[in-house]
C-alpha cells in the first residue's frame, strides 16, 4: 500500500477561515502598497500594483471563493505563477507554511473565474 | 564557373534556413521521444505534442522543398494515427520517426561550413537564451533610469542633469541595438511561401496567386517561428479546403486563380498577422473550427485531412498569450488573424492625467492635442465622437484645469482628459491575463515613481469595441507604406499655408531636441508647412542664420546647454524665428524663455500655435 506524502501549503486567512495554498505555486509574500484601480475588470480584481520591479494584478482571494474577508484585517498579497504570469492574491493574513493533506486548486479557480468574461463590474 | 552576387546570397539565405530547420526539427524530435519514453497513461496526454511536432516538420520541410523530410514526417503521422487507432505497435512509430530524424539529418552538411562562415564575415553566433538575456536587462535599465530621472526631478538637483542626459542616450541607443539583433524580417521566412503554396496547388488541380504584404515587420526570432509554423497550417488549410477549382469558381464568377493574401504589421502592443483566401468560405460554424479532428477534406494527404491545423494554431498563438481571429462568409472567403502581444516593447508615450490618475497613450496613437475651449473652432473634432475618459475610465478627483482633448484620427475618436504630464519612453508589457478582455488596455508599464500604469488602446475605448480586424489591417498596412504616420492638414489649413520656404532659399527649421523626444511630434507639423526639419540631438551648430526658424525644447534642459543655446542666439542677432516648446510651459520655463530673449512660448503640443507661428515665420522670410 502506498502512502500519500502531505503536501507543503502555504496557509493564509480570510475572514475566520484559513486556506492552504499549494506552496509550489507561491512564488513571493508582500505587502500589497499602492494599487492603481483598473476600469471595467472582473469584480474579484483589485488593481494593478508593483512588486521587485514588476507589474502584477491583485486579486482578492476572498473574492475567488465568494468568503468574507476581515475588513479590519492589514491585507498582505501572495504572488503566485499562473500560466506563466504572476497574480498576486489578496488575503487577511499569512499565517505560515505547513503540511495539508488538500490544497486549493488555484489553477482551476483562476482559470474559471478569468476565462470568463460574466465577472466583469 | 561563377554564380551571381544574387544567386549566392540566394544560397547564403537557403543555407541559413536550412541549418535553422534542421536545429529546430531535431528538437521536435526530442520532445517527441522523451514523450514516448513515458508510460502508455502519461504518452496519452503527450498525443497533442507528437501531432504538433510532426505536423511542424512536414509544413516547415514542405515551404523549404525539402519533399524527402514532407515525406518522412507525412509517414510518421501515419504511423502514429495507426498507433492511436490500435492497429500497428509503438516499435512501427519508433522506426517511423528515426527514419525521419536521419532524413533530417542528412541535410546537415559540415563541409559546408566554412564557406557560410567566410561569406557571413565577423557575424558571431550568440545562444539565443543568452540574447534574450541581454534583451531583458535593457529593459530593465529603461525602467531604472525612468526611476532615476523621477528620483532627480523631485530632488532638483541640478548637477545630475548632464550625466542624466547622457545616460538616456547611451541607454536608448543600447536598446534599439540589441532590439535590433533580435529582431527578423518576416519575409525573410515566407520567402518561399507563395512557390510552395502554388506547387501544393497544383498538386490538387487548382491555381493559386498568394500576394504577401507586410513582410518587413520585425518580430522576435521566438515570435518568428511561431507566426511561420501558424502561417504555414494556414495557407495550407486555404489550398485544401478553401480554394474551389477552377470551374467552379468561373460558375461563380470569381477568377480562375484562387487569391490567397498574407498580410503582418504591428500595433504598439501587438504583431498582427492575417491569412485570407477568397475560397468557399467555412462548412462548419466558426467556433467549430479549431477543435482538434475537425477537418472537411474527403481524405488525408500530405497537405491536410487530419484536422489539426487550426487547432495546433491555436494552442501555439495561446501559448504565446495571443488570440486567433476567424471570419468566414459562404462562398466569400475565410480570414484567420492572428493577435500575438509583444514580449515587451519599448513604446514613446504621452502620460495624461484622468482624475488622479495617470495613463500612458503611445504617440502614435495620437494626432492633436486641442484645449477643449477650443473645441467649437476646431473643424476635425465636428466629425468624431468624442469619449469623457472621465467618465469611460470611472476617474475621480484629481486637479481642476481646462481639460483637453486629444484627437485620435486612425481609431476614428477623440478623447478628453484632464492634462497632459509629460512624455517617456515605457517598456510596455504584454496586460496581466485577467485584464485581457479589457479592450481599452493594449498594455502596462511601470513608471518612473515605480507605480504602473495602464497603457491605453485608443480604439478600444469606443463603445461596442473595436474596428473590424480587417478595417486595421487596410490602416496598419497604409501605414507601413508611408513609414512614420503623417498628420493630415485639413483643406482650410492647406490654404492658409504660403509658398514653399524652398522658394526663398531658406526652407530648413532646425529643431533643437537634447531629450531626443519631440521629433516624432513636431516633424508632421514642420513637414506639413513645406519646410524641412533638422534635429540635432547632440550637438548644437555653429551657426543659426542658416535656418528660417529654431525650435528649442526647454523642458529640463541642463544649464550649460541653455548657456550655449543664448550664445548661438545672440551671434546671429535675432535672424531665424526662435519658437521655444515645453511640455509644461511653468513659470520657471517663462523665465528661462525670457532670459533666452525668445518671444514665443507654447505648449510642445499645440500644433495649431506652432503652424501659424511656422506659417508666420515663412511669410516674413520671403518679404525679407
Amino acid at each position: 500500500m502506498v502512502a500519500l506524502d502531505p503536501l507543503k501549503s502555504m496557509n493564509v486567512r480570510i475572514g475566520a477561515e484559513t486556506f492552504a495554498l499549494p506552496l509550489s505555486m507561491v512564488v513571493d509574500v508582500h505587502d500589497v502598497g499602492k494599487i492603481v484601480p483598473v476600469a471595467g475588470a472582473p469584480i474579484s480584481v483589485r488593481g494593478l500594483s508593483s512588486h521587485r520591479g514588476r507589474v502584477t494584478c491583485l486579486v482578492s482571494l476572498a473574492d475567488l471563493l465568494r468568503v468574507r474577508s476581515n475588513p479590519d484585517a492589514l491585507p498582505m498579497a501572495v504572488s503566485v505563477r499562473w500560466k506563466n504570469d504572476l497574480i498576486a492574491l489578496e488575503v487577511d493574513a499569512v499565517e505560515g507554511i505547513a503540511e495539508a493533506s488538500h490544497t486549493l486548486d488555484i489553477n482551476s479557480i483562476l482559470n474559471s473565474t478569468f476565462s470568463q468574461s460574466g465577472d466583469h463590474s | 564557373m561563377c554564380s551571381s552576387p544574387a544567386a549566392q546570397c540566394k544560397a547564403v539565405t537557403m543555407d541559413v534556413l536550412i541549418r535553422e530547420f534542421v536545429d529546430e526539427a531535431c528538437s521536435l524530435l526530442d520532445e517527441v521521444e522523451a514523450a514516448l519514453s513515458l508510460r502508455a497513461p502519461l504518452r496519452q496526454e503527450m498525443t497533442p505534442i507528437i501531432h504538433r511536432a510532426l505536423h511542424t516538420i512536414k509544413g516547415n520541410a514542405g515551404l523549404l522543398s525539402l519533399a524527402d523530410v514532407a515525406t518522412a514526417a507525412h509517414e510518421a503521422e501515419t504511423a502514429f494515427d495507426a498507433i492511436q487507432a490500435n492497429s500497428a505497435a509503438l516499435e512501427t512509430f519508433d522506426v517511423a520517426v528515426l527514419r525521419l530524424r536521419s532524413t533530417i539529418l542528412s541535410l546537415a552538411n559540415p563541409e559546408a561550413e566554412p564557406s557560410t562562415r567566410s561569406s557571413v564575415g565577423a557575424s558571431v553566433r550568440v545562444g539565443s537564451e543568452r540574447l534574450d538575456q541581454i534583451h531583458r536587462d535593457a529593459f530593465e535599465l529603461i525602467l531604472w533610469r525612468n526611476r532615476f530621472a523621477e528620483t532627480l526631478k523631485q530632488h532638483s538637483d541640478q548637477q545630475w542633469r548632464e550625466p542624466l542626459q547622457q545616460l538616456t542616450r547611451v541607454v536608448n541607443d543600447l536598446q534599439s541595438n540589441v532590439s535590433a539583433a533580435m529582431l527578423r524580417k518576416l519575409d525573410h521566412t515566407w520567402s518561399t511561401l507563395p512557390r510552395m503554396m502554388r506547387e501544393a496547388a497544383a498538386l490538387h488541380g487548382i491555381r493559386v496567386e498568394m500576394e504577401c504584404i507586410g513582410g518587413d515587420t520585425e518580430v522576435d526570432r521566438a515570435t518568428a517561428d511561431i507566426i511561420v509554423d501558424c502561417v504555414v497550417h494556414l495557407a495550407r488549410n486555404c489550398v485544401a479546403h478553401g480554394i474551389e477549382a477552377a470551374d467552379e469558381r468561373l460558375s461563380k464568377g470569381k477568377p480562375v486563380d484562387g487569391q490567397i493574401k498574407l498580410c503582418a504589421w504591428q500595433t504598439d502592443t501587438h504583431t498582427l498577422v492575417s491569412v485570407g483566401d477568397d475560397g468557399r468560405g467555412l462548412a462548419q460554424p466558426v467556433q467549430q473550427a479549431f477543435e482538434p479532428g475537425c477537418s472537411t477534406a474527403v481524405g488525408v494527404s500530405e497537405l491536410a485531412g487530419r484536422g489539426e491545423g487550426l487547432s495546433i494554431v491555436k494552442r501555439l498563438i495561446e501559448r504565446a498569450g495571443g488570440t486567433v481571429g476567424i471570419e468566414s462568409a459562404r462562398g466569400a472567403g475565410t480570414l484567420v488573424t492572428l493577435r500575438i502581444p509583444h514580449s515587451a516593447n519599448v513604446v514613446e508615450c504621452l502620460l495624461i492625467a484622468v482624475g488622479d490618475q495617470r495613463f500612458a497613450v503611445p504617440y502614435r496613437q495620437l494626432t492633436e492635442i486641442v484645449p477643449s475651449s477650443n473645441s467649437d473652432t476646431n473643424p476635425r473634432l465636428k466629425h468624431l465622437p468624442i469619449v469623457d475618459l472621465r467618465e469611460r475610465l470611472a476617474a475621480k478627483g484629481g486637479r481642476q484645469c481646462v481639460p483637453k482633448i486629444a484627437i485620435c484620427d486612425a481609431a476614428g475618436v477623440a478623447v478628453k482628459f484632464d492634462d497632459v504630464l509629460h512624455s517617456d519612453k515605457l517598456v510596455v508589457l504584454p496586460t496581466p491575463k485577467p485584464l485581457a478582455g479589457i479592450s481599452h488596455i493594449g498594455g502596462v508599464a511601470m513608471l518612473g515613481d515605480g507605480m504602473p500604469v495602464i497603457v491605453l488602446h485608443v480604439p478600444g475605448l469606443v463603445k461596442g469595441h473595436d474596428l473590424p480586424l480587417s478595417c486595421e489591417a487596410a490602416n496598419a498596412v497604409q501605414d507601413n507604406a508611408s513609414g512614420l504616420r503623417r498628420w493630415p492638414l485639413l483643406a482650410s489649413e492647406k490654404k492658409a499655408l504660403p509658398l514653399s520656404g524652398a522658394e526663398h532659399g531658406r526652407n530648413v527649421v532646425l529643431l533643437c531636441d537634447p531629450h531626443d523626444q519631440l521629433d516624432v511630434l513636431l516633424r508632421p507639423v514642420v513637414e506639413a508647412t513645406g519646410l524641412q526639419l533638422e534635429t540635432c540631438v547632440q550637438k548644437i551648430p555653429p551657426d543659426f542664420t542658416a535656418y528660417l526658424a529654431v525650435i528649442l525644447d526647454l523642458q529640463d534642459q541642463s544649464d550649460g546647454w541653455l548657456e550655449l543655446v543664448k550664445a548661438r542666439l545672440g551671434a546671429c542677432q535675432g535672424a531665424p524665428t526662435v519658437i521655444a516648446v515645453a511640455g509644461q510651459p511653468d513659470a520657471a520655463i517663462r523665465r528661462v524663455a525670457r532670459w533666452l530673449g525668445v518671444s514665443s512660448l507654447i505648449n510642445a503640443f499645440d500644433r495649431r500655435r506652432l503652424l501659424n507661428l511656422l506659417t508666420q515665420s515663412s511669410v516674413d522670410g520671403m518679404a525679407a
